[in-house]
């Protein structure tokens, strides 16, 4: 079926272009839920109401982008209002000072899993993660995340540059990132 | 290694390719949960029509079923009234509630022997003879009872002569009347009879009163049917249909590309009515409803069709007896009938416009939950070239929204009804699956026969 085919029949609310374009793009938004939920029940309640927006919503698509997006946006929204609903986002948000912070131009090894990024990502403070998401994964500027979480938009730079610097800290720990000289004399020193 | 600014982007773009190769599968809770929050409207509607379906199936079972108070009233008579003694004197002064009771039902059973059928407190008064010169400590036995009820010479029937009042009903009148004769008799003894029976009397009405408000109709309508073709998007169409002509996926009105015509049918049913207010009633019942239309086409041999859930889920091929209707094989035209037969359950609201007992104006609405008994109709081909059949087309349950507007007459305790009715099918006869919607609109005159139930 068509993705044309798939609009149609969305808009004329019927069940079997629903569950088409539903199996479509589940299993990738699936996982985008999953880089912000707090465990996959969440992630599934994420999915599941965002869902819901996308077919309610459907009339609202212009065919001025991709349907992929359209919909990867609507579930981010989603995402970050289920967070702020459940209070959670608030758990860990400080400031740093991100200014002075360097960080190497080591490269992810390709031979690297998605899911073994994906779990590494997932480790960080609910905060660092959430700007981490927004920022490198789904393209946000830090204007639009400040008013996405409603923070400064200097918090989330330095909540982003917190964030990619743990993050930076996992991967090198877990062997899925080559570790400077620098960083592993930091990282002996700490542990 | 050098350092760089960590807004440069390449770790970003890693980490996002990385990412999005990383794929989840939902539990089957989640589709569940989608698809019943899109579809809850639809869940909603069959519920609550369930709900007011049962609930009026309920009320009309009960009333109709469940014994009337007088009925009760002629059990106890039959167990009561004989006398164990014949010579058993009654003291009037200790007539207790329930020796009234006996009293009550007497008069029941015996309105042949006394002329007081007006209300039950002249026919107490004819039955036992009571009359207002008896004096509180009167004895009276069971003897005189029977003796003046048979006779019921000496006592004067207490005449309906409050039907001369105009703008009165008879019952009222014929309550104060025996009211006077208690009051000028100053027995408390009647005065106590008298207000038990006005109680039992009440009962009585309000039990007619609710009685009355159930009624029966039956009916019949010779009706015309029509039916309107809808499509898709033809611009998709031509996606998802590469063997569509040129022209159907352009110009592309579906109409244009059948000649259909319409014909008789029928409808046929009964309802329950139960009058909510005096101008309104509420009503269900059982309908069944044959509508058809003409398919004007040509023979053409057996062959692939190219058949009809093919927009939305691939294509099917059925080896199955098409019939053209382009005319391309043979010159000459066939008629074919497209026959749909539907049980369905009409459940509405009726509202009497004007009128009063014998011609009256009433308008009604119904939606109706409908059952397809058949699915051996023609379905046209995805090409729009040939017509086949296929029964995986064809949707079942259906809803179907009805109006109509009537005048009835009274002759007797009969009530004949004439006027027209519509009858719109809401959703498509075939499967969201198909590439076409049809619904089907049925034109008629009703005639029906309706009457209360007391």
């Amino acid at each position: 079926m068509t993705e044309d085919a798939i609009l149609q029949g969305c808009l004329k609310n019927h069940a079997a272009a629903q569950k088409e374009l539903y199996n479509r793009y589940s299993p990738k938004m699936l996982a985008v839920c999953y880089r912000f939920a707090h465990n996959r029940e969440d992630a599934e309640d994420m999915l599941q109401e965002g869902f819901i927006k996308v077919f309610l919503q459907m009339h609202t698509f212009q065919n001025k982008g991709a349907f992929e997006g359209w919909i990867r946006r609507i579930i981010v929204h989603t995402c970050i209002n289920h967070l702020k609903k459940n209070k959670r986002f608030n758990e860990s948000v400080d400031i740093i000072q991100a200014n002075s912070l360097q960080i190497r131009e080591e490269n992810i090894p390709s031979i690297v899993q998605a899911k073994q990024i994906v779990d590494c990502i997932r480790l960080l403070p609910l905060g660092y993660r959430t700007v981490l998401n927004l920022y490198a994964i789904e393209g946000y500027a830090h204007k639009e995340i400040s008013e996405m979480l409603d923070i400064e938009e200097s918090t989330s730079r330095s909540q982003y540059t917190r964030a990619r610097q743990m993050l930076e800290e996992i991967l090198i720990k877990r062997n899925l990132m080559p570790a400077s000289k620098e960083k592993t004399d930091r990282l002996t020193a700490i542990h | 290694m050098k350092e760089r600014n960590i807004y440069d982007g390449e770790f970003e773009k890693q980490l996002k390719e990385k990412s999005d190769q990383f794929k989840m599968y939902p539990s089957d809770r989640v589709w569940n949960e989608v698809y019943s929050s899109l579809h809850t409207r639809r869940r909603k509607f069959v519920i609550g029509m369930s709900f007011l379906i049962g609930g009026i199936l309920f009320l009309a079972g009960s009333q109709l079923i469940s014994p009337t108070r007088n009925t009760l009233s002629k059990a106890t008579v039959s167990k009561i009234t004989t006398p164990a003694k014949p010579a058993e004197a009654v003291d009037l002064h200790n007539f207790s509630t329930g020796s009234f009771a006996v009293s009550q039902a007497d008069k029941t059973a015996d309105r042949q022997t006394t002329a007081g059928i007006l209300n039950s407190n002249n026919a107490l008064v004819n039955t036992f003879g009571i009359s207002p010169d008896i004096q509180p400590g009167t004895t009276v036995t069971a003897e005189s009872i029977a003796v003046k009820t048979q006779t019921n010479a000496r006592i004067k029937p207490i005449q309906p002569v409050e039907k001369n009042i105009p703008g009165k009903s008879d019952e009222p009148l014929a309550m104060a009347h025996l009211n006077e004769e208690l009051s000028a008799a100053a027995n408390p003894l009647i005065n106590e009879v008298s207000s038990e029976l006005v109680s039992e009397k009440s009962a009585n009405q309000q039990s007619h009163i609710h009685n009355d408000r159930f009624s029966w109709e039956l009916y019949i309508a010779p009706t015309l049917n029509t039916h309107y073709l809808y499509g898709l998007n033809y611009q998709s169409m031509s996606q998802a249909i590469p063997s569509a002509p040129i022209m159907v996926v352009h110009v592309a009105n579906v109409n244009g590309f059948v000649d259909n015509t319409p014909v008789m049918g029928y409808d046929v049913g009964g309802n329950i009515l139960y009058r909510i207010s005096k101008n309104l009633s509420l009503k269900a019942g059982l309908e069944f409803s044959f509508s058809r239309y003409y398919i004007k086409a040509y023979n053409s041999s057996p062959g692939q069709a190219t058949a009809v859930l093919s927009s939305y889920l691939g294509y099917f091929t059925d080896s199955l007896l098409n019939i053209n209707s382009s005319g391309a094989v043979n010159k000459n035209p066939q008629h074919y009938q497209n026959r749909y037969y539907q049980l369905s359950v009409p459940v509405g609201v009726e509202l009497k416009v004007a009128g009063r007992d014998k011609l009256q104006f009433h308008i009604g609405a119904t939606l109706q939950p409908s059952y397809l008994l058949n699915t051996d109709a023609y379905v046209l081909t995805d090409d729009y070239n040939n017509y086949t059949k296929d029964p995986r087309a064809f949707r079942r349950w259906n809803l179907i929204a009805g109006a109509e507007a009537y005048i009835s007459y009274g002759i007797g305790k009969i009530r004949w009804e004439l006027g027209p009715q519509v009858r719109y099918q809401i959703f498509s006869t075939y499967k969201n699956s198909y590439f076409l919607q049809e619904n089907m609109l049925n034109y008629g005159i009703r005639i029906g026969i309706s009457k209360s139930i007391r």
